[in-house]
């Protein structure tokens, strides 16, 4: 039985609104998919075949169908309960369509799964099927029910309005007023998985709108400082830290000894006292279970004699303040520092007990603007290769309370230090203080920790590795004429018609086209003459009044009207919008704006110039974070705070040059025509001198990303041998076969397993046995439900096993149960693809893969299509898809082909309008 | 085309503003003035959930041990001081739900993800919206919701926090027990003169944007109009907020003698302190109805804990199911903590404030990636169920909607269903 669905809910317009005519009721008519298709159609999916009812069927939404043999399946070991007379528990199968062509259809055969999933179907009591009949019923039904699924919640290709993201609010707002804003605080986008342009994800609720108006408040503020103080005189800081430090360092130290000092004649006093006679058992019994260091504190405790204060501390606690059991340590570092070359011209970033963080702040006075902190910095001669970088950032106080924002490697030697250049942008509520140190992990205590290990291991500190001769701060700098020029918002003139000059101006520009209404304008007005009438300055009124223009609709969405013929705005600035925040994520430029209003763009050729040149533009490195990072699903990198006592090189500078490495390597491969084979395996990486350390290849220095060639027998090339992607396919601790598995079906192969299923039984029952990896999960595939799901990827995941968590590699694994043993195993990657070829090891399981670029290019011209156009993909869409990957294939894949196509695609220039359907295809 | 000005609509709203009851509770404390006044002790209710499920074999009490005959797992033994105060259900959950991650998207709405054609993703309103909708006009804030800051990556599921609107989107939680407190209890900068204009400002401002709206909507095509209504709504909200807001302008906000929160709490502290403000915002009457999407991995973290919430989820004998029974008996002691401090809170009558709130506890997820049998544990006089009892219910899919229908009835909000609802559970209220 299907009960009613709560449609009440689903379909009830707010009353209010009922009576708003721009509210149309809800959504418009299903409209049928038409497509002159002359063969049937099998849609290919999940690596399977689905079946579907033909295409030639016009006239309908294609339907997912479960493949007749499994009638039988139902019939066998259902129907007996649940047909028309028994229906058990309110369910009939004996009349279940094979075609999940309605909601209440799926619904039902989600439940069969579900049930047959968790076990509790057939009865325990019942006849059961065999293992292979079973998997083989749950692959294919959980297969058809996702295929039922995507073609039920079809969109029908239609695209429709939507509002900025965060990450286009955040860049829009840069090139409109020239400031950065916090959109942290605005709520996340997106909803059930797809990408932050999906429409439907981006929805706005009033908190929305309210957090809008403040940053918008903000944003003007910010804007008119740094207008205001356009212009002003650049100033510039230099500091000699040796000046301050080491007179600071002779005082800890001498402190530091006098304690020592005071500590000895002390213990020395109690070491005599001791002895005595009187009290020799006393000390025999006192020094029995304790440590030495106890035994003194605790004998003034105890013994009452002699006292501490003759030796000039306060009491004993006040001896272990003094912290003399460090204090032979630290004066011992000392002793190391100053034996290093060079104290005397600088300061070296040294441990945290000497001086580990070096901070300076940019006067208040300063104006808001950009600043350079320039470093002149050496890395001394004996510090290994893994020590020679430094992290720049906000200190906030504390050892290991560090916000980093970029990470630097050291190659000045002290003969021939570097110059180190940061900029930073200092704004209203921006931070004016900045911070070098050397690269460290985060997680609290491992410093102090590193210390003291260091004195165990060695008995001295560790090496001080940086040095830094001095600093400069300078700016702020004059604007950099690449960036796109800033609105105006300083009045010649300031009263109404001033205020309403600069509202007019923002609006104009910040509505990309669309004029904005007089009557919006007056409102305005009226808003920042209260406002003056209240007692507000000129520059406080007309703040209130330009913050709302950062709110409005057409500010905030990308907007695109119906009837092009008005010209309002004209269609070719509608696409050069489309294209800017496709390629950029931010308005069109200046040069952009220039060709597009004469209808320039049009011309598929100048279009074509045009899509290259926003290719090249390094502010295409929007699109390769903000789609890069979405389509791998690389926030899985952000899910774990590695275990740096295991894993010590994967710090976060570490894991931000991994995840960099992704989007470098995509860059480079589009600007130098490479293929997206090269993503799949290559001879060659893109890295830089961190992630060379990293993969502990040599010759490789400095910050910026490069090509580097590689070994014939290097497991690196490629997505599958990046740090980025292997640390994704694990928990922080231990390499993930499984997470790896999922993410090379569904990104690298096109073969997304089904969701996680609701309700299968995990296995338990191998406690207390010492498993490889290879054993444990072997488990898998002795269930039907598990086997159904884990045979698609366990077997990839294994593949992969020579990568450790944070993407090593290594050649044996190693298996720790507390209380049972150890177990040390040479891995063995050798498996099979899904429905596929087999693979001796991961070399060969790479090769495999490589060979699938035409299913890998499916899968990112999907993905891609689904970004640019602002919805999910439909089955509409499925010729063009086939075409883009044709046309791309003729070009051997180059990635910057893909680009050119879609932005050529009818579906990429259909009109917003009810109706049109952006299916027609396809090629320029 | 014919559209009401907004001046017409702006109308109607300000005559319904005339409809939203003053708040009945002076700033002295409503002690005082509900003995002379309003007898009632207003009823109040909170919801609070987890994400990703606890520990099976440890959490549940034994099945077969019913009524009030029970004793606690392990998982639960930390409540054993209020053993008389709350009852727990098995058998309950969502019949819709097949998102094996989704711990409290669909959990106070029981929601068909699927139920519209062309859509991927539907949601409907949740029991917590439905009652304050009934409650709301009653109080300066018609409900709160609550909201952890890791919501992501808790098994939480889509969604800012429990509650969605009756339109099925989500509303916004606050996350942190400091935004929390400035708005229960933020000073107001400005005199009420001052924020009487900036109301009458903020209705120009809101004006302006409405002829933009309207402006741009009217040249789109119907489907983008379609989209373009969330903005007007979300106006829209807003001036039914603003409305409020005036009639509540001259009443300022309570006194907290609670302190300001830290920035940013561990996860055990950061559940503490938004029960006490939740307790806070209960007693001063500031809304009469809260839900809480509590946090989870920084509840972990802060136990130490270093494996991501879903490894947990999917705990296997060791390590890792010793994490997830640590969490489940530090959730369980968060609650017990939770009920000691509603009920130390008196009311006028000698009563406590837990004989006036419904609580509830639980989760979509019962454990692993199980959608049936939703761990639920019920608390307080609010609803007038009958405590003290363990409540194994015989039909094993009784949908999660009836306890909500239930708790929402014995609430006194008129309610025929809710959800999937097919009926109440009588059990709770009866011997």
């Amino acid at each position: 039985m299907v009960r009613s669905l709560p449609e009440s809910a689903a379909c009830s317009p707010d009353p209010v609104f009922q009576r708003d005519e721009l509210i149309v009721p809800q959504r418009a008519q299903e409209r049928r998919i038409f497509l002159k298709f002359s063969s049937p159609m099998t849609f290919k999916f999940l690596g399977g075949m689905v079946f579907l009812v033909p295409f030639h069927l016009f006239g309908e939404a294609p339907v997912a169908r479960m493949d007749p043999k499994h009638a039988a399946f139902l019939r066998d070991y259902c129907v007996e309960c649940h047909d028309a007379r028994k229906h058990k528990g309110d369910v009939r199968l004996d009349d279940l369509s094979l075609a999940m062509d309605t909601m209440q259809r799926a619904d039902l055969w989600q439940k069969v799964l579900a049930q047959t999933n968790s076990g509790e179907m057939p009865p325990e009591e019942a006849k059961q099927p065999d293992k292979a009949r079973k998997i083989e019923f749950l692959a294919d039904l959980s297969e058809t029910l996702v295929v039922a699924r995507k073609a039920l919640g079809d969109s029908g290709a239609r695209t429709v309005i939507r509002r900025l993201n965060k990450r286009e609010y955040r860049n829009t707002i840069r090139d409109l007023l020239g400031v950065e804003v916090d959109v942290a605080q605005l709520p996340q986008d997106g909803g059930a998985g797809g990408f932050d342009t999906a429409s439907n994800a981006l929805t706005l609720s009033s908190d929305q709108f309210e957090s809008y108006l403040a940053l918008g408040k903000k944003a003007i503020e910010g804007a008119l400082a740094l207008q205001k103080a356009g212009g002003a005189p650049i100033q510039k800081f230099h500091k000699e830290p040796e000046g301050v430090y080491n007179p600071y360092f002779a005082r800890i130290l001498k402190g530091k000894e006098e304690a020592v000092a005071k500590y000895t004649q002390w213990t020395q006093a109690i070491d005599q006292l001791a002895a005595s006679e009187e009290y020799a058992d006393k000390a025999a019994e006192m020094r029995k279970n304790r440590t030495s260091r106890k035994f003194y504190l605790e004998w003034d405790r105890l013994v009452g004699k002699p006292s501490p204060k003759e030796f000039g501390f306060k009491d004993s606690a006040d001896i272990d303040f003094w912290g003399v059991s460090d204090a032979p340590n630290i004066i011992k570092a000392f002793g190391d520092y100053y034996a290093r070359p060079s104290t005397d011209q600088g300061v070296y970033l040294a441990c945290h007990k000497i001086h580990s963080v070096e901070t300076y702040t940019i006067p208040d006075r300063w104006p808001p603007g950009e600043y350079v902190y320039r470093y002149r910095i050496a890395a001394a001669d004996d510090a290994p290769p893994e020590r020679r970088f430094v992290q720049f950032g906000i200190h906030r106080g504390g050892i290991d309370n560090f916000d980093l924002m970029s990470t630097h490697e050291v190659t000045g030697t002290l003969q021939n230090p570097q110059i180190l250049e940061v900029r930073v942008s200092v704004g209203a509520d921006k931070s004016r203080a900045y911070s070098i140190r050397e690269k460290k992990r985060v997680r609290r205590g491992t410093e102090a920790v590193e210390f003291t290990r260091s004195f165990e291991k060695t008995g001295h500190a560790p090496i001080p590795a940086i040095w830094v001769d001095w600093c400069e701060i300078e700016g702020p700098l004059p604007k950099d004429p690449s960036k796109p020029q800033a609105v105006s918002l300083l009045s010649a003139k300031e009263d109404a018609a001033g205020a309403r000059e600069v509202i007019q101006r923002l609006a104009n520009r910040a509505f990309r086209g669309t004029t904005p209404q007089p009557e919006f304008i007056d409102r305005l007005e009226n808003v920042f003459q209260s406002r003056v009438a209240q007692g507000d300055s000129f520059e406080a009124a007309l703040t209130r009044s330009l913050s709302v223009v950062l709110a409005s609709p057409a500010f905030l969405y990308l907007v695109e009207p119906e009837n092009l013929e008005r010209r309002d705005p004209p269609p070719g600035v509608l696409l050069a919008n489309r294209l800017a925040y496709f390629l950029w994520s931010a308005p069109p430029d200046e040069e952009l704006l220039r060709v597009a209003p004469t209808g320039g763009l049009a011309v598929p050729a100048i279009l074509s110039a045009q899509v290259d040149r926003l290719l090249s533009s390094p502010r295409f490195e929007a699109f390769a974070h903000g789609f890069l990072h979405q389509w791998l699903d690389m926030d899985r990198l952000e899910f774990f705070e590695f275990d740096t006592e295991k894993h010590r090189p994967f710090d976060d500078s570490a894991k931000e040059a991994a995840r960099r490495e992704v989007y470098e390597t995509f860059l480079y491969a589009l600007r130098n025509k490479g293929s997206l084979r090269d993503l799949l395996s290559s001879r060659y990486l893109v890295i830089n001198g961190l992630l060379a350390n990293l993969y502990g290849m040599e010759g490789v220095h400095g910050d910026d990303f490069r090509r580097v060639e590689l070994p014939a027998d290097s497991p690196r090339g490629g997505l599958l041998g990046m740090a980025a992607t292997l640390a994704m396919g694990s928990n922080g601790n231990d390499s993930s076969p499984i997470h790896r598995g999922v993410w090379v079906a569904r990104h690298l192969l096109n073969e997304p397993p089904p969701p996680p299923p609701a309700n299968v039984a995990q296995i338990a029952r191998l406690e207390k046995q010492l498993l490889t990896t290879r054993e444990r999960f072997a488990a898998h595939s002795e269930d039907a439900q598990c086997a159904s799901c884990h045979r698609r990827f366990d077997g990839i995941g294994f593949g992969l096993e020579n990568f450790d968590a944070i993407g090593r590699w290594r050649i044996t694994d190693t298996y720790e149960k507390k209380g049972v043993g150890k177990k040390e195993w040479v891995i063995d990657a050798s498996g099979r693809l899904f429905r596929g070829a087999e693979f001796r090891d991961y070399f060969e399981l790479r090769d495999r893969i490589a060979q699938r670029v035409e299913s890998f290019a499916r899968q990112f011209t999907e993905a891609l299509l689904a970004y640019a156009l602002g919805r999910p993909i439909s089955f509409v869409d499925e010729p063009l898809i086939e075409s883009i990957v044709a046309q791309a294939r003729a070009r051997n894949y180059e990635v910057r082909e893909f680009f050119q196509a879609v932005a050529l695609s009818p579906a990429f220039h259909a009109p917003h309008s009810s109706g049109v359907k952006s299916a027609q295809n396809t090629t320029r | 085309m014919n559209t009401p000005s907004a001046f017409s609509r702006r109308h109607f709203l300000r005559s319904a503003s005339a409809l939203i009851a003053l708040p009945w509770m002076p700033s002295l404390g409503w002690r005082a003035f509900a003995a002379t006044r309003e007898p009632a002790i207003p009823k109040r209710m909170i919801a609070i959930a987890f994400g990703y499920g606890i520990t099976n074999e440890t959490w549940f009490p034994d099945p077969k041990k019913t009524g009030v005959d029970y004793e606690l797992s392990p998982g639960l033994k930390p409540l054993e001081r209020h053993k008389g105060r709350i009852t727990i259900i098995q058998g309950l959950s969502n019949k819709f739900s097949n998102e094996a991650h989704w711990g409290s998207t669909f959990y106070l709405t029981g929601a068909n993800r699927y139920a519209v054609p062309g859509n991927n993703f539907f949601n409907s309103i949740s029991a917590d919206q439905v009652v304050a909708g009934r409650f709301g006009a009653e109080t300066r804030f018609a409900s709160l919701q609550l909201n952890s800051s890791d919501n992501k990556e808790s098994g939480h599921g889509p969604g800012e926090s429990l509650a969605w609107n009756k339109q099925g989107k989500s509303l916004a939680g606050i996350e942190s027990p400091l935004k929390l407190y400035r708005k229960l209890f933020g000073a107001d900068e400005l005199s009420p003169e001052a924020q009487q204009r900036l109301l009458t400002e903020n209705r120009s401002i809101l004006d302006s944007v409405l002829v933009e709206a309207k402006g741009v909507s009217a040249r789109v095509c119907a489907e983008d109009r379609n989209k373009l209504s969330e903005y007007l709504e979300s106006i829209r909200e807003i001036e039914v907020r603003l409305a409020k807001d005036e009639a509540w302008l001259q009443r300022p906000k309570p006194k907290s003698d609670l302190p300001l929160p830290p920035e940013s709490p561990n996860g055990v502290e950061e559940t503490r302190l938004m029960q006490r403000l939740m307790v806070a915002a209960l007693r001063t009457d500031s809304t009469r109805v809260i839900t809480y999407r509590q946090p989870h991995w920084n509840l972990m973290k802060a136990l130490d804990i270093d494996f991501h919430p879903h490894d947990v989820s999917h705990y296997i004998p060791g390590a890792r199911m010793e994490a997830s029974q640590k969490r489940d008996v530090k959730m369980s002691e968060l609650l017990a903590e939770f009920i000691d401090k509603l009920a130390e809170v008196k009311e006028a009558d000698g009563s406590t404030l837990l004989d006036h709130v419904s609580l509830s506890f639980g989760s979509n997820t019962r454990t692993v990636h199980f959608l049936d049998n939703c761990p639920t544990i019920v608390a307080g006089g609010g609803a007038g169920i009958r405590h003290g009892r363990h409540l194994v219910l015989s039909d094993k899919q009784t949908p999660l909607c009836n306890l909500w229908l239930t708790l929402m009835q014995g609430l006194g909000v008129d309610v025929a269903s809710h959800g999937d609802s097919t009926g109440t559970l009588s059990q709770l209220t009866s011997a």
